[in-house]
């Protein structure tokens, strides 16, 4: 997939665990991992806001795009 | 796409099916027509259909029958001509309209008309064999002719349920 999603960097990064993300943006650790799997077809910008201030980051700290 | 592809067949089959319909209720009132001065008409009506002993016991009951299989033949050519209307402008990438609502909605209408009809066909022919014994000639095509009613709408939900995981993916 062209979009890679770099969410499990930034948990490492700020040495935060799934779940408590998920608590603090308030979607389910089943979506959560959709995510982070890469296989989620969209992202909400109130989502992407939300991971962006859990984790004090840019949106493109998450988002990564590479050529196929 | 398989489901595009399907369509198609349908779209064909359901155009084949309006014309047969047409053709059949046609003939069915041209020989009712011609039955006033021929009766022998009656003994093979279209799709070989034996309505003499009818005609010989009241030509009311057999004027009724008659137009009992006109009007489902009818109804079946109309839900026919409903479903081209619906196949033509159908998008099976983005099916859901409001044309498609309606013109659904106006099948399921239809198609509760044509039981009407044929619960009254049915009913006539019992009440009239049980009491003169005469031979029962029960419609039963129209089983046939819902289930691919039905199974172009499922080909749409298949699309539905498809958004639908899309749908579920959005994070």
């Amino acid at each position: 997939m062209a979009i890679i999603v770099n969410l499990d960097v930034m948990l490492a990064k700020r040495k935060m665990r799934s779940k408590e993300l998920a608590e603090i943006i308030g979607i389910t650790t089943a979506n959560l991992s959709i995510l982070k799997s890469g296989k989620a077809k969209a992202v909400r910008f109130s989502t992407l806001e939300a991971i962006c201030k859990a984790l004090d980051c840019q949106p493109a700290d998450i988002l990564e795009y590479q050529k196929d | 796409m398989r489901s595009n592809k399907l369509l198609k067949i349908m779209y064909v089959f359901t155009w084949l099916a309006f014309i047969g319909l047409c053709i059949q209720s046609g003939i069915l009132l041209t020989s009712y027509f011609l039955s006033f001065s021929n009766p022998d008409v009656s003994k093979k009506l279209f799709g070989g259909i034996n309505l003499f002993q009818y005609y010989n016991y009241s030509f009311y009951h057999y004027s009724f029958i008659l137009f009992y299989k006109i009007m489902i033949g009818i109804s079946e050519a109309w839900i026919a001509y409903l479903l081209i209307r619906l196949l033509k402008d159908l998008d099976i990438a983005n099916p859901f309209n409001k044309s498609v609502c309606k013109l659904m909605k106006q099948t399921s209408i239809s198609i509760l008309c044509l039981w009407f009809i044929v619960m009254l066909h049915n009913t006539h022919i019992q009440f009239i064999g049980k009491k003169y014994n005469f031979e029962m000639d029960l419609y039963s095509s129209e089983f046939l002719f819902v289930s691919g009613v039905l199974f172009i709408f499922s080909q749409i939900i298949k699309r539905g349920i498809e958004i639908q995981q899309e749908n579920d993916l959005i994070i």
